[in-house]
């Protein structure tokens, strides 16, 4: 497809997403030194501390309300806010002085960092950890001792999510994934099958071209699946992956496009249909929910449990879904944000 | 216009001076009455604990809507309605136990069908009785420190694990990974909840399932206003706070 000027600034959005993306496995934004935004709660004499390691960036503030205000009956909360520039002894540092019966970590960064303080101080002894807002964390963690809860949605709520939206059957999913999601894209196949969604994968190389991305959407297309569902891998998302590799292809074929990300679903570009998001304050519910858990185990931790989010956000693109895929008008009051 | 009175005619046009004047003040000051009446009206502020199926920002704009000048809030976290409401709005809406919990007299009570009260169920997708579930999932209404009270009432005396979520959607999810035993909701939100899955889902009874409906408490004279605006609310906002009438 010709590059035309229209398109440059709906791919410049698309390409700030994927950016977005980008930035959830990297440094974000400077954090100033100091007491930081969020305070916890006051020290009580006999109450165990969480001790909550956490960026200061917008999405974390809802997590942050909402797991503080849960835990305050029963514990102190403590915050440390971690820059991209944080090293491992100021980890060291917090645990040293708190004491925490268990830490949580909130974010790629924050994680990363907690996960090389452990590499430092060696084995044993850790508080376990809970793992919020990082990105495939069933795939990618390193901390030991650690449960969490994935921040990707499962497709099996993405789906059905969708189904309540649109008439057009869904029943076949297809996704188009790099070889080392191949574990995730399983386990969220057999997740799936409890609302009889099948789930049809094609894996595509760990370095895959735009044109190998296009090929593995072609088939996947041509094997009659009801929907697509894209996976939050940015190696997937670059601007040359989606103007050469998913766009052609999906202007061939309208299927609704399930994504991860709500900047995906814009008028501007026939790319997501249908966005779905963990919902940030209830998570802090959830992840408050796994506290009082471990607490009632005396904190001893099932490790590498992951939990899937509960309650989600949507975003659908109303008015391509009422064209193309039969949008539900009784669900208009529910369908929260739609793409403008 | 100034005012001359040196001559009869410029009497006669100093007192219509006076009446334009005065009119005009006393326009202003209807004008302002009127505007300081919004103001005070755009003071009024009503929070809202309700878990309607359409989700708080609808639930909220339903209510701005019918209610405008009103400052409204939906809450659909218990801790945070539970916070906020230190801060003294004029008029809350809850359930009942939630209002009888925060201490808060209930001055309007809703109705459906003749009754104050509504019925709650177990949804699960295995057989499950009241007396034997050992774990449940439940929409936060009292803050998790007053939850298993509340849910073990509603089971006859079983004190199963609770799970709080802050949304009937969430409920669903707690079923489809198989986290709990069952859910507990009420009655009237079972259909809406099964219309979004293809799990085979069962209804079972509850021994003492009857939950109080939506009531407000006025902690204001400004919020006394509501009373009269309630029963005239939509039929579209009675269903989705299930509601039929007020007493």
């Amino acid at each position: 497809m010709a590059m035309t000027r229209r398109w440059l600034r709906p791919l410049a959005l698309l390409g700030l997403a994927g950016a977005l993306l980008g930035a959830c496995s990297r440094a974000q934004v400077d954090v100033r030194s100091g007491a930081g935004e969020f305070g916890g709660t006051p020290r009580r004499a006999g109450f165990d501390t969480v001790l909550v390691f956490l960026p200061n960036t917008p999405r974390v503030r809802p997590v942050w309300t909402s797991l503080t205000d849960e835990l305050s009956e029963e514990f102190d909360v403590e915050a440390v806010e971690i820059a991209p520039s944080s090293r491992p002894d100021v980890v060291a540092a917090a645990i040293a002085r708190h004491s925490p019966r268990c830490v949580v970590l909130l974010d790629n960064t924050t994680t990363a960092l907690y996960a090389r303080y452990q590499a430092s101080a060696g084995p044993g002894g850790y508080p376990p950890a809970v793992i919020l807002l990082t990105s495939f964390v069933d795939l990618y963690s390193e901390v030991e001792d650690a449960v969490g809860i994935a921040y990707e949605v499962p497709l099996v709520t993405s789906a059905s999510n969708l189904r309540t939206f649109i008439s057009r059957p869904i029943e076949r999913v297809g996704v188009v994934h790099r070889s080392a999601f191949a574990g995730h894209v399983k386990h969220q196949a057999a997740l799936a099958r409890v609302e009889k969604l099948e789930l049809v994968a094609t894996a595509v190389p760990d370095d895959a071209t735009p044109r190998e991305l296009a090929a593995a959407l072609s088939s996947l297309l041509g094997s009659n699946v009801d929907a697509l569902w894209v996976l939050n891998d940015n190696a997937l998302l670059t601007p040359e992956h989606i103007r050469l590799g998913w766009l052609p292809l999906l202007a061939k074929d309208a299927v609704p496009t399930i994504v991860g990300i709500p900047s995906l679903v814009t008028r501007d570009v026939a790319f997501g249909t249908f966005a779905v998001v963990p919902d940030l304050s209830a998570l802090g519910v959830q992840a408050a929910n796994v506290i009082y858990d471990l607490k009632d185990n005396d904190f001893v931790l099932e490790a590498g449990r992951i939990d899937q989010p509960l309650s989600v956000e949507t975003v659908i693109d109303v008015e391509r879904a009422r064209v193309d895929f039969g949008f539900k008008e009784e669900m208009r009051e529910e369908a929260g944000a739609v793409s403008r | 216009m100034p005012i001359r009175s040196s001559t009869r005619a410029g009497a006669r046009l100093g007192r219509r001076a006076f009446v334009s004047t005065a009119t005009l003040f006393s326009f202003a000051f209807l004008v302002g009455s009127g505007a300081r009446s919004v103001s005070a009206d755009a003071a009024v502020t009503f929070y809202v604990f309700l878990h309607a199926q359409t989700g708080a920002q609808a639930l909220q704009k339903m209510f701005e809507d019918a209610l405008p000048g009103v400052s409204v809030r939906v809450f659909s976290r218990a801790k945070d309605f539970e916070n906020s409401v230190r801060q003294r709005p004029d008029a809350v809406l809850a359930l009942l136990p939630v209002l009888q919990a925060q201490g808060y007299a209930i001055h309007l009570q809703g109705q459906r069908g003749g009754s104050p009260a509504e019925r709650y169920v177990l949804l699960s997708q295995k057989p499950v009785s009241a007396s034997s579930v050992r774990s449940i999932g439940a929409v936060d209404l009292l803050g998790r420190s007053r939850m298993p009270a509340f849910v073990s009432k509603l089971l006859g005396g079983n004190s199963p694990e609770v799970t709080p979520v802050t949304k009937v959607a969430d409920l669903l999810p707690l079923l489809q990974f198989d986290k709990v035993d069952a859910v507990v909701l009420p009655e009237r939100s079972v259909g809406w909840l099964k219309s979004r899955t293809r799990v085979p889902l069962q209804v079972s009874d509850l021994p003492s399932g009857q939950v109080g409906l939506p009531a407000m408490s006025f902690l204001s004279p400004a919020g006394q206003r509501l009373r009269e605006l309630a029963p005239k609310w939509s039929p579209a906002i009675r269903a989705e706070i299930g509601v039929d009438s007020w007493r």
